[in-house]
Parts: structure tokens; C-alpha cells; sequence
């Protein structure tokens, strides 16, 4: 087996960081996977300055998606909402620490697209 | 199935660099034997030429090679040559059909599909209703996922124009009783249109028998190459239609006022055909005979298939979708693990060199009835073998420790 399932992300799977409905959030985005059907949403608390003070996410998916939401919250927390908005698969794949198929990589951005969406919909 | 009859299939023999694929996603498409790819390099390389005017010799063979094909594959599901419209596939096929049937469904009219259809025989004639003001049924299912006559019986009034009903499910293998539904739909006077995709390859299909209006199938399900599909139309039903399509090959006259057409098929051929598909085509079909006919086929994938469903259904984790029963499913088995997403289980399989289809298999009314996001499918064809399903349950038990351990 190759570490594409390693405990890091299979962690962040079974205990998924920030999984949760914000309350009042300023931003909230979703996104479905095309490939499965699968959901998520994004909520954000971002301030006047436009930087990210707390996000959190809700959805159901496989272990990339799951893993890559939860990651991303982190991951956002304290940073500029225009700046995160532009992450891309890369920025994942580093985040993930593995890199992702063709037929994946969907799975590792859902969650990102999910923000953008939000942040198209909310702040523009 | 003879044991070897791998060794006919040049993709088996090309794995040598890990453990020998086990291919279980037959459903969506199947490998094809060195005969098939002979024939289409045969045309390609020896007599390629268009099918409508070439007076010249290797013109003239590349018709009857066409024109063979089509006979080879009316007589495979007992039909008559000129009831074989070739398509690029089911999906095409379908849709094709629903354009041909656009005049006939009229606003307060009904069209019925059932809940376990493939979306390319749901879409089509959801959009239709919605564009010719009709009503859309979808018939609900039992829990286990599969159709109640009593249901598709009740369900059928004056209004009803059409029904689509597929002949076996793609995610659960259940086989619907076709011909009891098309001898209702005659009855009320409806068209009956037969998703043939998972039937065609794997089980006798006789369309006089099953009293069909319309019956559709692919294929590269069935051992041919892609982009060749066949949408078959009772004679009588074909000559009253109004093709979907214009152009080359399917006229009789034209003219700056009107244009009339050519005699069903070539009337819903509008254009160069698929020449090396339909070539490759009858050969599977050949081929398919040759190694003792769909009947011994359908028992073969069926042994492994149920000889799967015990497997898995003895593991805790698993949970099994369709009919309990082996006598009304095909080749098909559809399953899910607790506290693992499909495509997971799909990708862990993978990294063993086992290919499943995971996800919602185009079939969202139906994920919806399971209330489930998708599942793990294993569709079998004659190649698989007992130690496929082996390799299969033990790929699912390394799924489960990996993350459940």
C-alpha cells in the first residue's frame, strides 16, 4: 500500500478537525463532486480586515475529501479570505502530503471550490 | 467457460509488471479479444472506404462487411435487418429515440421509467415531458430495489405514451420481468422501450419474443470497441417515425421545396457511420458464440456473482444491495462498507490491481431510494474467473483493516 491512505489523512478522516456549522458565519459556500455526488459546505468568520478567524465545515465523503476539508480549516485560520480562495491542487497535495490522481483530485479541492463558491456568492 | 479463454484477450496478457488484473467493471465497459481487434485493423488496413457510394471494389466490400454486421446482429436478438439502426451507443441510441418520439407525446400525456434506470434512460424522457407539457412518472421500488408488476400495472392509464424500463439493473443486476411490461404497454396502447445494456452481452435477448417496441444496447459491453451502439425499432414503428437526423445517406429525393427519405434503417443513419465499430461488433458477436453462446455466459457470471454475493455477505461490514435471491439477478454486485466511502474501497482495490466501479453508477433515483451517497460494484463477464472473486473478498478485508484495524 502506498501512503495515500497513511494515518495523517486517515486520521483527519476518522477525527475530522472543525466539523461543524458556524453560527452567523459571513461566508458560507457548497460544492458537489461530480464524480459521487458527494456535498460539502464551508462556513467562514472572516473581519473587517477580510482575514479568516475561524472556519468550519459539514458534508459527507470519502477519505480525501474529508481528510482535505478538515486540513483546510487549519490551514485557513488567520489568513487573508482572498489569498485562501486561490489555493490551489498543489497547495492540497502539499497540505494532503501525498499527490492526488487525475480521477482524485476532485476529491482534494471540494472543499476549496466550496470556499470560492461562498466567497463569490458572500464578499464579491 | 473454457479456463483459458484469457489468453484470447491481448489486455490480460499485457499486465506483467504486478499482480494480474481482475477486471470487475464489465457494466461499464469489457475488454475485447485479439478476433475483434483483427477484424477492425482488417477494414482499417485492407478495405477502409466509405458505405454509400463506392462503386470501386474495396467500396463495395466495405457495404456488405457493413451490411453484414447488421444482419449478424438482427439475428443475435432476433430481429430483422432492417430494424437495426446503428448508433454510437445506448445513450445515443436513447436519445435518438426520444427526438424520433417527440411528436407522438402530447401536453397531459404520461411517460413512465422506473427508479432504477441509468440517467441516459431517465434524462431523455424527463426532458421530453417537461418540453412537451406531459406528465413524468417514475415508478417507485420495493426496498430491496426492485419493481412491483402490480405497480407498473396500476400505474399505466389512457394517458400513457411511453414507458422505459431497463432489462437488467447496472448497480443491483436485478433482471425486471420486460416482457409482462411490454405486454402491458400494448395493452394501453404505450410504446415500450427496453434499456438493453446489461442484457444484450450477458443473456438471450429474443425482441419478438420480449414484444419490445424499442431495445437498446451497446457495443463495448459486449466485447466490441467503443462509439458503436444499436437502437433496434419494430418495422412498424420505424416506418411511420420521422428521423432525428438530416444529411448524407439517409434521402430518397431532394429538393429546393421538400426532401423525402430513404426507407428505414439508412432513414436514421444520417451521415458516415461507425463502419469499423459495426464490423467489430459482429465479430464479438461471433465470438461470442463461438465460445458456447450468451446462455453459457449468463450461468457462468451468475455462479460467480452469487458465489461473490455469499463472500461479501459473511463479512460484518458489508451490506449487499438488490434481491436476496440469485434467480432474478445477473452478473452484478453491488455492495458498501460500513464507515468507508465507495471510492475509497474502489481506490484501496485498485492499489491491488482489482478494478471496481465505485460511486453513484449514473443512477442518482436509485442511490436516493437506498439512501445511500453510492456503492462499490463488481460486474462479471465471461473471462472472470473463481479467483477473481477470491482476490476480490480479500482485497475487501484489506479495506477493512486498513481502516478499521
Amino acid at each position: 500500500m502506498d501512503d495515500l491512505y497513511k494515518e495523517h489523512i486517515l486520521n483527519h478522516y476518522r477525527n475530522p478537525r472543525n466539523k461543524y456549522a458556524l453560527v452567523g458565519a459571513d461566508l458560507v459556500g457548497n460544492e458537489t463532486n461530480t464524480l459521487c455526488g458527494d456535498e460539502i459546505t464551508m462556513y467562514a468568520h472572516i473581519d473587517a480586515g477580510g482575514i479568516i478567524t475561524a472556519m468550519s465545515f459539514v458534508g459527507e465523503g470519502c477519505a480525501i475529501s474529508q481528510a482535505a476539508a478538515s486540513l483546510f480549516t487549519d490551514f485557513a485560520k488567520g489568513k487573508r479570505a482572498d489569498e485562501i480562495r486561490n489555493v490551489t491542487q498543489q497547495d492540497m497535495e502539499q497540505l494532503l502530503g501525498i499527490p492526488v490522481s487525475i480521477i482524485r483530485a476532485r476529491c482534494a479541492v471540494l472543499a476549496v471550490q466550496a470556499f470560492r463558491n461562498g466567497f463569490n456568492k458572500n464578499l464579491c | 467457460m473454457r479456463p483459458d479463454i484469457k489468453t484470447d484477450f491481448p489486455l490480460f496478457q499485457a499486465q506483467s509488471d504486478q499482480k494480474p488484473l481482475v477486471f470487475l467493471d464489465n457494466a461499464a465497459a469489457s475488454q475485447m479479444p485479439k478476433h475483434v481487434l483483427d477484424a477492425i485493423t482488417e477494414y482499417y488496413t485492407s478495405y477502409k472506404a466509405n458505405v454509400h457510394s463506392g462503386i470501386y471494389t474495396i467500396g463495395r466490400r466495405a457495404v456488405e462487411a457493413y451490411e453484414n454486421s447488421r444482419a449478424v446482429v438482427a439475428r443475435f436478438i432476433g430481429a430483422q435487418a432492417s430494424e437495426i439502426i446503428f448508433t454510437s451507443g445506448t445513450t445515443a441510441s436513447l436519445n435518438m429515440l426520444m427526438r424520433m418520439l417527440e411528436d407522438t407525446v402530447n401536453e397531459g400525456d404520461e411517460v413512465i421509467v422506473s427508479g432504477m434506470e441509468h440517467h441516459s434512460n431517465f434524462i431523455p424522457w424527463q426532458e421530453l415531458c417537461k418540453k412537451r407539457g406531459a406528465r413524468f412518472t417514475v415508478l417507485p421500488l420495493l426496498p430491496d430495489g426492485t419493481l412491483s408488476l402490480d405497480i407498473v400495472r396500476s400505474t399505466f392509464s389512457d394517458k400513457t405514451k411511453i414507458i422505459a424500463i431497463t432489462h437488467v439493473s447496472h448497480v443491483t443486476g436485478t433482471v425486471n420481468d420486460v416482457k409482462e411490461i411490454c405486454r402491458i404497454a400494448r395493452e394501453k396502447g404505450a410504446y415500450s422501450i427496453i434499456d438493453g445494456a446489461q442484457s444484450a452481452p450477458h443473456m438471450r435477448v429474443d425482441v419478438r419474443e420480449m414484444g419490445c417496441d424499442f431495445f437498446a444496447f451497446s457495443g463495448q459491453k459486449m466485447l466490441g470497441p467503443t462509439g458503436i451502439g444499436v437502437l433496434f425499432g419494430k418495422k412498424e414503428c420505424l416506418e411511420k417515425l420521422e428521423p432525428s437526423g438530416f444529411g448524407g445517406g439517409m434521402i430518397r429525393t431532394v429538393k429546393s421545396d421538400i426532401s423525402t427519405w430513404a426507407d428505414a434503417p439508412a432513414k436514421f443513419e444520417a451521415g458516415t457511420p461507425h463502419i469499423a465499430g459495426a464490423i467489430g461488433l459482429a465479430e464479438a458477436i461471433r465470438y461470442i458464440e463461438n465460445v458456447g453462446g450468451v446462455d453459457e455466459i449468463h450461468a457462468h457470471e451468475c455462479m460467480l456473482a452469487a458465489q461473490a454475493r455469499e463472500m461479501l455477505g459473511s463479512i460484518s461490514e458489508v451490506t449487499l444491495y438488490g434481491p436476496k435471491d440469485s434467480i432474478h439477478t445477473a452478473g452484478i454486485v453491488s455492495f458498501t462498507l460500513n464507515g468507508v466511502h465507495p471510492h475509497d474501497v474502489a481506490e484501496v482495490l485498485a492499489r491491488e490491481n482489482i478494478a471496481v466501479r465505485a460511486g453513484h453508477h449514473c443512477a442518482l433515483p436509485l442511490m436516493a431510494h437506498f439512501g445511500i451517497p453510492g456503492t462499490v460494484r463488481a460486474s462479471f463477464y465471461l473471462y472472470n474467473t473463481k479467483e477473481d472473486v477470491r482476490r476480490l473478498v480479500e482485497g475487501v478485508q484489506q479495506v477493512i483493516s486498513l481502516f478499521h484495524g
